[in-house]
């Protein structure tokens, strides 16, 4: 079967022509959804949101819990010639509506029960986009699956990155992007021999992440059934994977520490489990040897590695048999089926020769053209990673450093400039500096370094409901630490972080976590 | 100076790590659900705990505290081992 498609909608047919209508695809929890129910879903969903206007060049968000509509919709709005944009349901409804009124979307779709309190937010701001209820969507009449107009350069999903500077910055990715992403996710999902027969069955945190949306789709059109779940605790995750006898995860290293931590029970061994699909962090060996000792049957890895200006992964490195569970992790080599270039350049641009370290750039069908609202391209196409890693001469890399500054607290990576410009939102804050803490649970923690304006009393509360009230879940800091000063580092306004880091990890110590 | 681990003085630390007022707290208020804390948040939220009353839950209960009354009677169970 060749998965060398250039658009989502290829992707999809291709499925269409293959697969039965019968397969499960998906469960929700221990409910099974077919491929058939899918394609009925997307074919309500286009049919209801071309009713509503959506057509080609339209831009539709989204907001809905993990479900079979989640998964349904971008197959339905691309089949439209639209775009989406997935926002997750625990960003506040303000924040929302600010979001999708900023990203120009022309239609955005909730669940009934957040309809008013959307209308009415976007109305008193003067926003014009349309709220949809999900319901009413998929009240509509299953029409038939309208034509494919999308063309490779299109633009399909409309996503931020956290940036190589660690500013925010919103991107676009195409039709092609998004259809290396699915290739790179049937790469992803192939990691074991046992993998080969016909479908195996996998349990996948994070769904609806960027990422999660790509390898969700790519793997289940490949015929892996994808479990997911709406809970957001670990005990939880490892009971249905018990219950529903998954093979594999798909989740990220600090999702893998979490499931770690929860006694084993009767209801929670997951005794079948061979295999785990990681991805957006480094990969430590001893996490791999932890899980070794967890499940007894574990003995396969896929760790991919990329960024969301490389539509995720197109990296990836693959071990089978309990040996591979040593490492190494991080050698990495591009994957199979996608057309990307890569090389390792020092400062100045110039190929650095085999052994010797650099900067990871790459070209090809996985990077995007430009961020939105650049007037320019990448020069020649070649995107910078700004990852360190070792030429290994062969095609392969070693990854080495991760980009400075950026927080990766559980998988998911922080700009800590966006939280402290909602820190300082915090009344009675002078100024603050937002850093990541070294902790082998999360990877980093998000702390937030405070000076309160004097004569000021702040809490920790005071700070916090601010956070809470503009960031996503997990920017939330998980430290207020209240400071006179900042410590100045080299140049204009920079903050000496190395000291705010080494305070940081003396508190930790000191509590004794 | 530790304070006692009484569920008022419990209920007040975790209102105020989270900036709302004790009252919208009680024993079955869900952490994830109700509250939007995520996995890692139980454990931030436990660390400004153990700074208050000087008790430290093993890692391996905390994956299965779901509300606040669960994070309390953790506490309680390992009020023996202090940080």
């Amino acid at each position: 079967m060749s998965h060398d498609h250039a658009t989502l909608d290829a992707h999809y047919d291709a499925a269409i022509a293959w697969m039965p209508p019968d397969h499960v695809i998906l469960m929700d929890e221990t409910a099974p959804i077919t491929f058939g129910e899918l394609q009925i879903a997307v074919r309500k969903l286009a049919t209801g949101l071309r009713a509503a206007g959506a057509g080609p060049g339209s831009i539709v968000g989204y907001s809905i819990p993990n479900g079979l509509a989640a998964f349904a919709l971008p197959l339905a709005i691309s089949r439209l010639g639209s775009a989406f944009m997935p926002l997750h349901t625990m960003i506040p409804d303000e924040v929302r509506c600010g979001l999708l009124a900023r990203s120009r979307v022309e239609f955005a779709i909730v669940g009934r029960e957040s309809m008013e309190s959307f209308r009415s937010i976007a109305s008193g701001r003067g926003d014009s986009f349309r709220v949809l209820a999900l319901e009413d969507l998929l009240g509509s009449e299953a029409g038939p699956l309208p034509d494919s107009v999308a063309k490779p350069e299109h633009p399909l999903l409309l996503c931020s990155s956290s940036g190589t500077t660690g500013v925010p910055k919103p991107v676009f990715l195409s039709q092609r992007n998004v259809a290396s992403a699915l290739t790179a996710a049937y790469d992803l999902s192939s990691y074991g021999p046992w993998t080969n027969h016909p479908a195996y069955r996998a349990m996948i945190a994070f769904p609806q992440s960027t990422s999660g949306i790509m390898i969700l789709l790519g793997s289940a059109f490949l015929g892996v059934c994808q479990v997911f779940t709406r809970s957001l605790s670990p005990a939880r995750f490892l009971e249905i994977a018990d219950e529903t006898r998954v093979e594999a995860f798909s989740a990220p290293p600090a999702w893998l520490e979490a499931i770690l931590s929860v006694p084993v029970t009767e209801r929670n061994r997951v005794a079948g489990l061979k295999g785990i699909a990681v991805g957006m962090d480094f990969l430590a060996p001893s996490l791999l040897q932890r899980l070794g000792e967890r499940f007894p049957a574990f003995d396969s890895v896929a760790n991919g590695y990329g960024l969301v200006e490389t539509a995720t992964v197109f990296m990836v490195w693959k071990g089978t048999g309990r040996a591979c569970l040593e490492g190494p992790t991080s050698v990495l080599s591009p994957c199979d089926g996608l057309e990307n270039e890569i090389s390792v350049r020092d400062e100045e641009g110039r190929i650095v020769p085999p052994g010797e370290e650099g900067e990871l750039w790459v070209k090809g069908p996985s990077v995007i053209d430009r961020y939105l609202g650049s007037e320019t391209g990448f020069e020649d196409g070649w995107f910078r990673t700004g990852d360190v890693v070792r030429n290994l001469g062969d095609g392969r890399i070693e990854l080495r450093g991760r980009r400075k500054y950026l927080i990766k607290r559980g998988g998911k990576s922080v700009s800590p400039l966006v939280v402290q410009e909602a820190v300082d939102q915090t009344p009675g804050v002078l100024r603050s500096a937002v850093v990541g803490i070294p902790h082998p649970l999360y990877g980093e923690m998000v702390w937030a370094f405070v000076v309160p304006r004097s004569g000021e009393q702040l809490t920790t509360g005071s700070v916090m409901k601010t956070a809470r009230g503009i960031l996503p879940t997990h920017m939330v800091p998980d430290r207020v630490e209240f400071v006179d000063r900042i410590p100045q580092g080299h140049g204009v306004g920079k903050i000496d972080r190395e000291t705010l880091i080494a305070r940081g990890t003396e508190i930790l110590q000191s509590i004794g976590v | 100076m530790k304070q006692p681990l009484t569920w008022e003085n419990c209920r007040e630390r975790v209102a105020g790590f989270l900036g709302i007022g004790p009252s919208e707290l009680d024993r079955d208020t869900h952490l994830f659900e109700t509250l939007g804390i995520d996995s890692l948040g139980i454990f931030s939220l436990g660390m400004h705990l153990i700074e208050a009353f000087g008790v430290k839950v093993p890692l391996s209960e905390v994956s299965s505290i779901a509300t606040v009354g669960d994070l309390y009677e953790a506490m309680n169970r390992h009020r023996e081992n202090p940080a």
